[in-house]
């Protein structure tokens, strides 16, 4: 079987390690000084920023990932995703720490093991060990779903 | 990446089925214009072929039908009438379709389609039969000249990026051999050593000799859709099939080995009188001038705009930064640098969303095909002018704003315009007319579409009113208002759903979809002298004139078209009212708290407290915001795709300081309160 390469670009959410398709990442940002808060949303959607002139929604991972809102997040990152596959669907994703680029094969990713729901998210790509720890990989597709609802 | 190629053929071809239609009316009324029936052949044989290429096979084979009837007609075999043209419109509207939809699948597609085929050829045997003369007689005389075989050298020479289209060029060279004999040369010496070699581009160029009886355009109809990639020449160079000739092929080799292309002059020996000089030439002229017309306008995605706009926006608001920053620092040189620089994003902002605009004519052939289809098929001649079809508008408005249009000039059709008989009797000529008028005022753009038909009578409209329940029997109201209730829902004035306009839609619909691009519409009418129906509309919808308010953290944009006026209120004002109303001069108002609306936490008092009168639907109602901040004006952006449930935020807009506003949509703001009551 022909072996695909991955590049992941992973980041932390309080103890844990994800990743997303980096080639889908368009932007990484600091956390700016404001984000617009927009009205009767949803709990997790943060508000808009201002990109280039773009409106970008930001979504908190923390919550959808359903942990604790920490306060202070000094190293906190948003991970702006440009999803190939679905049209003006620009959105970004709040996370602690913004962590590496990952290089790796297809083959590498196993079967995520999880109990029960976590968070939102129903299902993940598959889970790969990097470095002794175990980073889940996020279908970005499914992640868009779920925000968009 | 085949669907990007179908996308852009589906593009060019309506490109094409607009170029038919345009031509289909000019020949209407010039029935023996041979210019028009050969551009009009050339745009079926287009759509023939692309969509033979890119899969649409019903297309190409429908088109093919219908491409025979203008071959007959170009060879003066068929005759133009009236019936033929009422054909070919019925018969793009089914072009249309197959664009639309690609191959059928659908039995009762697939039948109409074959149906529309007979129907085709059977207009083909049909005239063939009843004028069979004349044809026979001025194909004879084409005959003798055709049936003599030709000898043309073509020059294909490409460009390298021919291939990056998805051209085949063997496929090209296939099809002149399906044309007669022919021998095809093939020049090498371009293609550069291995390593330099670009796999993706094209270095070889061929010659062909073809012997065929076909004409020259036949020859040319085959290289259609690389003309643009290549330089092309074809030229005859002997009256008779030559390829058989010692002479001839020794040349042809001699060419091939010295990688020398063959030239006309090669085979002067052999070449009798000139052929056909000055016709060529004309053709020449006529390519010419298409291809000049071509250089004027590019075809550039919406998208790419799009970007344009918003990279032109951004400038801006760096740009408002900048003569801040300027301002504060009252260095001399940064301030002319500032304020070139101001002049320079403005300007360009300009053209930027000047390249936005799109000419309303392109609707308007769909408009001139209405009242076409409609008047034939009620018995009605009218006579239907359009001024200022050039004038140009956001191209969102005009996607919004064709089907408002063209229900209102179904209306005028159905209801205004007459028969002759009856004109006549009511003392007018007995063609109506129907006057489509755009212009510019100010800001605004203007529609007027006015008829001078049999007009709207007020009393029927007041009694249907008020059977409907929709006023009072007793209701004093002025003959204006009266004609406005046809705006009201739930009116219709004819008994009969007519088939045309009572469709079930009425002009409530016209009135809120032109409500939703900011558009007003208004209507004046006389009774037996006509109606004036006249619509405004906003130039650009990405651009609007708002009041920025505060409310909470936030700031938001209510647009000043929707306001009518602003009051400070002192807190008691309102802790006396009860009930969401407010008492303004003696006048009780409802309100609505855009706190309460945006879930804004009451914690912190408010010292003063503006009202803002907002008028809908001829009622006025307040919203109470913390703060009036000013008069701006803003380009409005979409939220997107995961806000799209925010019902009452239309979109946002982002400040001179990099902040960002929200815009609020005050009309669906205020049905959404009056749904929760």
């Amino acid at each position: 079987m022909e072996t695909q390469n991955i590049t992941l670009l992973s980041f932390k959410i309080q103890d844990d390690l994800f990743a997303v398709d980096a080639l889908q990442v368009d932007h990484i940002l600091e956390l700016p000084p404001i984000i617009t808060a927009v009205p009767n949303t949803p709990h997790y959607m943060k508000g808009i920023i201002n990109l280039h002139g773009n409106i970008i929604p930001v979504a908190d991972m923390r919550l959808i990932m359903d942990k604790e809102v920490q306060d202070k997040r000094s190293d906190a990152s948003i991970i702006v995703l440009n999803p190939s596959n679905i049209q003006d669907a620009r959105i970004g994703i709040l996370v602690d720490v913004v962590e590496e680029v990952i290089e790796t094969k297809k083959e590498a990713l196993k079967e995520t093991i999880t109990e029960g729901k976590k968070g939102l998210i129903e299902h993940f790509e598959g889970t790969l060990v990097f470095n002794e720890d175990f980073v889940h990989v996020i279908n970005i597709a499914h992640l868009c779903e779920i925000i968009e609802k | 990446m085949i669907d990007k190629f179908r996308a852009k053929f589906v593009e060019e071809s309506t490109d094409n089925v607009h170029d038919l239609e345009e031509a289909l009316f000019l020949l209407e009324k010039d029935m023996d214009n041979k210019e028009l029936i050969e551009r009009i052949f050339r745009a079926m044989h287009s759509l023939k072929g692309g969509g033979a290429m890119f899969g649409f096979n019903h297309l190409s084979e429908f088109t093919h039908h219908l491409e025979t009837i203008f071959d007959w007609v170009r060879t003066n075999k068929l005759k133009v009438t009236t019936d033929l043209i009422t054909l070919t419109f019925s018969a793009i509207d089914q072009i249309k379709f197959l664009l639309k939809t690609g191959d059928l699948s659908a039995a009762e597609d697939l039948n109409a389609q074959q149906n529309f085929i007979q129907r085709l050829q059977a207009f083909l045997s049909g005239e063939g039969s009843t004028g069979p003369s004349g044809a026979a007689a001025s194909q004879t005389a084409a005959a003798p000249e055709e049936s003599d075989e030709k000898t043309y050298l073509i020059s294909f020479i490409p460009q390298k990026e021919l291939l990056q289209n998805g051209t085949n060029p063997l496929y090209l060279l296939d099809d002149i051999h399906a044309l007669g004999q022919a021998l095809t040369l093939a020049y090498t010496h371009k293609v550069p050593s291995l390593d330099l070699i670009d796999a993706e581009a094209n270095y070889c160029l061929w010659q062909i000799l073809v012997s065929t009886a076909e004409s020259i355009n036949e020859i040319k109809d085959v290289f259609i859709f690389v003309e643009d990639e290549c330089e092309l020449h074809i030229d005859q160079v002997a009256g008779r099939n030559i390829l058989q000739d010692k002479e001839v092929l020794e040349k042809t080799e001699k060419a091939v080995k010295n990688s020398t292309l063959l030239t006309v002059e090669d085979f002067k020996l052999e070449n009798q009188a000139p052929v056909a000089g000055p016709a060529p030439q004309t053709e020449e002229k006529k390519k010419a001038a298409i291809k000049e017309h071509k250089i004027s306008s590019i075809r550039v995605s919406s998208h790419k705009i799009d970007e344009l706009v918003t990279l032109v926006s951004e400038l801006v608001t760096l740009q408002a930064q900048l003569s801040l920053y300027a301002e504060n620092t009252q260095d001399a040189t940064m301030l002319s640098m500032s304020e070139n620089v101001q002049k320079l994003s403005r300007q360009l902002r300009e053209n930027a969303f000047d390249i936005s605009l799109i000419p309303l004519q392109s609707e308007l052939m769909r408009f001139q095909r209405l009242v076409r289809d409609l008047s034939k098929d009620q018995g009605k001649d009218i006579d239907f002018v359009i001024e200022g079809g050039d004038l140009e508008l956001d191209k969102n408005i005009i996607e919004n704003l064709t089907d408002p249009l063209l229900h209102i000039l179904r209306n005028s059709i159905d209801h205004g315009i007459e028969v002759p008989e009856d004109r006549i009797k009511a003392g007018k000529a007995p063609k109506g007319n129907i006057l489509f008028k755009a212009f510019y005022s100010g800001a605004n753009v203007i529609i007027e579409i006015s008829d001078d038909g049999k007009g709207i009578d007020a009393e029927l409209i007041r009694q249907k009113a008020i059977a409907k329940g929709l006023i009072e029997s007793d209701a004093a109201l002025t003959e204006k208002e009266v004609l406005d209730l046809i705006f009201v829902s739930g009116f219709s004035t004819r008994e009969v759903v007519s088939d045309v306009s009572g469709r079930g839609v009425g002009m409530d619909v016209v009135k809120r979809k032109l409500a939703n691009i900011r558009g007003e519409v208004s209507i004046e009418s006389e009774k037996g002298k006509g109606t004036l129906i006249s619509i405004t509309l906003p130039m650009t919808l990405s651009i609007i004139d708002g009041l920025l308010v505060g409310v909470g953290e936030n700031q938001y944009v209510i647009p000043i078209s929707a306001i009518d006026k602003l009051y400070a209120l002192q807190p008691e004002q309102l802790k006396q009212s009860f009930n969401q109303v407010v008492v303004i001069d003696n006048e009780q108002y409802p309100y609505i708290d855009l706190r309460k609306v945006f879930k804004v936490s009451d914690a912190e008092d408010r010292e003063q407290l503006q009202m803002i009168m907002v008028k809908a639907e001829d009622r006025l109602t307040g919203l109470l915001v913390d703060a009036v901040i000013g008069e701006y004006q803003t380009v409005v952006k979409p939220l997107g795709r995961y806000l799209k449930k925010q019902e009452i935020l239309s979109g946002a807009s982002i400040m001179g300081d990099g902040t960002i506003a929200l815009v609020i949509d005050t009309t669906r703001l205020l049905q959404k309160q009056k749904n929760r009551k």
